[in-house]
């Protein structure tokens, strides 16, 4: 079943003019025991214009997986779908349906969903689509009080992973109020965390002159310990080509996407297996540098990540290319640690991986 | 008496042409659709041609879709003079910082957007030269000095505030044009040609100038693009 969607899929996205736009990727992976995997994905997208009030998106993905020792496998998925009506003069929108939502501010991380990512800067997974997408309905009211500013209120209510046992627990409900300025953006966020208890997050992203950017978001949990995290950093741009930054992160125990993340490195069935063997392991306060240069099409992004409790560190190399259709991204990541650290080896983790990265935008 | 009277003369004198008539000098679309193309030749002297169409709700909202077969996809979106950029194969919006603005494609829309009458003020004025300066921190460009002949718009140099010239732009008029349509910018990477090719004032949602729409504006600015 999963291969006839994929089949479709491609056709409709070769042949059938009304789609939008058709990423590929091609992506390659190999580590140290030379274990070698590839992955194709395609993405089509379309937007239908239903009136000047509303429009409906979809976004539908076919994956090829290949691994050396494994069977082939494909899969198909819609991962967006949605429709959005605007109301009273666009004062009110309202949009139904499977989006992707991440609330991030922050470059490198975001802490309503943190660790979720793997951590570079670069988009590599907005474009390799790993992005969980969300059920759910959004209301907002928008540029409420003034013309300077561009602000809303917003409220959000989802189910963040259909695929989940019990997805009680994961019913989302968050309000977002945000504004922002040519300089300064603000918001906060008031919502039920995945052990239902309230939390509350504030974020700011500020201009402090032409060159030095500051961001910092700060989460408070509801628990009975009362848990405070965090993720704040500065950016500096030397010149129009070399970007510069800094980031120092405070998680709780409890944080959303550590299991996420560590599911990456082991494989574990439940989140109380994960718990149990990693309660003493993962850092609560992480350090990130990172720099990047652009030159003409072409640009190079070392990013380092220290877990303070272990002191294992996590160092990416990644160049990126655009010629006239095609864009190239090469990424290297290598794991400092020792056994049984977060970036260290556990069993047979691998030290370093390389992947190559590939993508086509075709539109109509 | 006789001074107060000299104050005032003179100060007509300085008042004669307002910014808003410079304004005026030069193609306006409110509200609508225009298409620009731009020729820019480097100091090697390679050429590179790029169409633009350009959707505006008003000073403040404004979208720039990239046609050029190379840029297809990128969106340019400001949002109450908040500015982000798409390029085609991601998804996401990136905010253009304002050290940004000073560079690249970006530059070249907050240019055209450029309206003196409102955020800039005459400061001095030295015969067919105006010296303006920025109204707030929050303009581009603090001190623009504009060259006039016979009170037409003819050439302006733009500042940084750290007082770099940065650009000089050239105005000028293609054939049988009554408005200034076509800019010649002149920078230390090279020169740019900008002609206005096409324009048609319209009425346009308020949908189009939202950052939180980013991924469909493509699509949806299509139906207006004409």
């Amino acid at each position: 079943m999963k291969k006839i969607i994929l089949i479709v899929l491609i056709y409709s996205s070769i042949y059938a003019m009304p789609i939008d736009k058709i990423y590929m990727f091609g992506l390659y992976n190999q580590d140290e025991k030379e274990n070698k995997s590839s992955l194709f994905k395609l993405s089509v997208e379309k937007t239908l214009d239903v009136n000047d009030n509303g429009f409906a998106f979809i976004e539908a993905i076919g994956s090829l997986d290949y691994d050396k020792d494994e069977k082939e496998t494909s899969d198909g998925i819609v991962r967006e779908v949605y429709y959005d009506q605007y109301f009273l003069h666009y004062l009110f929108n309202i949009r139904i349906g499977r989006s992707i939502k991440t609330f991030n501010f922050t470059n490198t991380y975001n802490v309503l969903n943190f660790l979720s990512f793997s951590g570079n800067m670069e988009d590599i997974n907005d474009r390799v689509l790993d992005n969980k997408p969300l059920d759910g309905v959004s209301f907002v009211i928008n540029d409420i009080t003034n013309e300077e500013t561009s602000q809303y209120v917003a409220i959000h209510a989802y189910v963040d992973d259909i695929s989940d046992k019990d997805k009680s627990e994961n019913q989302k409900y968050l309000l977002e109020m945000s504004t922002s300025e040519d300089k300064e953006s603000k918001s906060i966020f008031i919502f039920n965390n995945n052990q239902g208890h309230p939390a509350i997050a504030a974020a700011i992203s500020k201009t402090i002159s032409d060159k030095i950017n500051f961001n910092s978001t700060i989460r408070y949990d509801f628990t009975s310990d009362g848990e405070i995290s965090s993720v704040s950093g500065g950016e500096y741009n030397v010149n129009e080509k070399l970007l510069l930054g800094l980031e120092g992160i405070t998680l709780t125990k409890n944080i959303e996407g550590r299991f996420d993340r560590a599911k990456k490195h082991a494989e574990f069935e439940s989140r109380d297996d994960f718990i149990n063997y990693y309660k003493n392991l993962t850092s609560q306060k992480y350090i990130s540098m990172y720099s990047r240069y652009k030159w003409d099409d072409t640009s190079l992004t070392f990013s380092w990540l220290k877990n303070l409790n272990d002191s294992s560190r996590r160092f990416s190399t990644q160049i990126n290319h655009q010629f006239e259709t095609i864009e190239i991204d090469l990424q290297a990541n290598h794991f400092q640690g020792r056994e049984n650290t977060e970036f260290g080896y556990i069993g047979e983790q691998k030290a370093y991986e390389i992947k190559f990265f590939m993508s086509y935008l075709w539109m109509n | 008496m006789k001074n107060l009277l000299l104050v005032i003369a003179f100060s007509i004198g300085i008042f004669a042409i307002t910014l808003e008539d410079l304004d005026r000098q030069r193609v306006q679309i409110e509200e609508g659709f225009v298409q620009t193309r731009i020729v820019f030749t480097n100091k090697r002297g390679k050429v590179v041609k790029k169409i633009y169409n350009v959707l505006r709700k008003n000073s403040k909202n404004s979208l720039v879709v990239f046609a050029h077969k190379s840029e297809r996809g990128s969106l340019l979106v400001k949002e109450q003079n908040n500015l982000y950029i798409k390029t085609g194969r991601s998804k996401r919006a990136v905010r253009v910082s304002p050290i940004q603005r000073l560079v690249g494609d970006s530059s070249i829309g907050d240019i055209l957007e450029l309206r003196f009458g409102h955020y800039y003020e005459i400061s001095k004025q030295d015969g067919d030269i105006l010296f303006l300066k920025a109204l707030d921190d929050k303009s581009t460009y603090a001190t623009i000095k504009v060259y006039l002949k016979k009170d037409k718009l003819f050439k302006a140099d733009l500042f940084s505030f750290s007082g770099k010239m940065l650009k000089t732009i050239f105005y000028e008029k293609q054939v049988n044009s009554k408005y200034i349509d076509k800019y010649r910018f002149v920078s230390r990477k090279g020169e740019s040609i900008i002609t206005i090719n096409n324009y048609n004032p319209k009425e346009l949602p308020s949908k189009l100038f939202k950052k939180r729409n980013i991924k469909n504006l493509y699509q949806l600015s299509k139906k207006y693009v004409k």
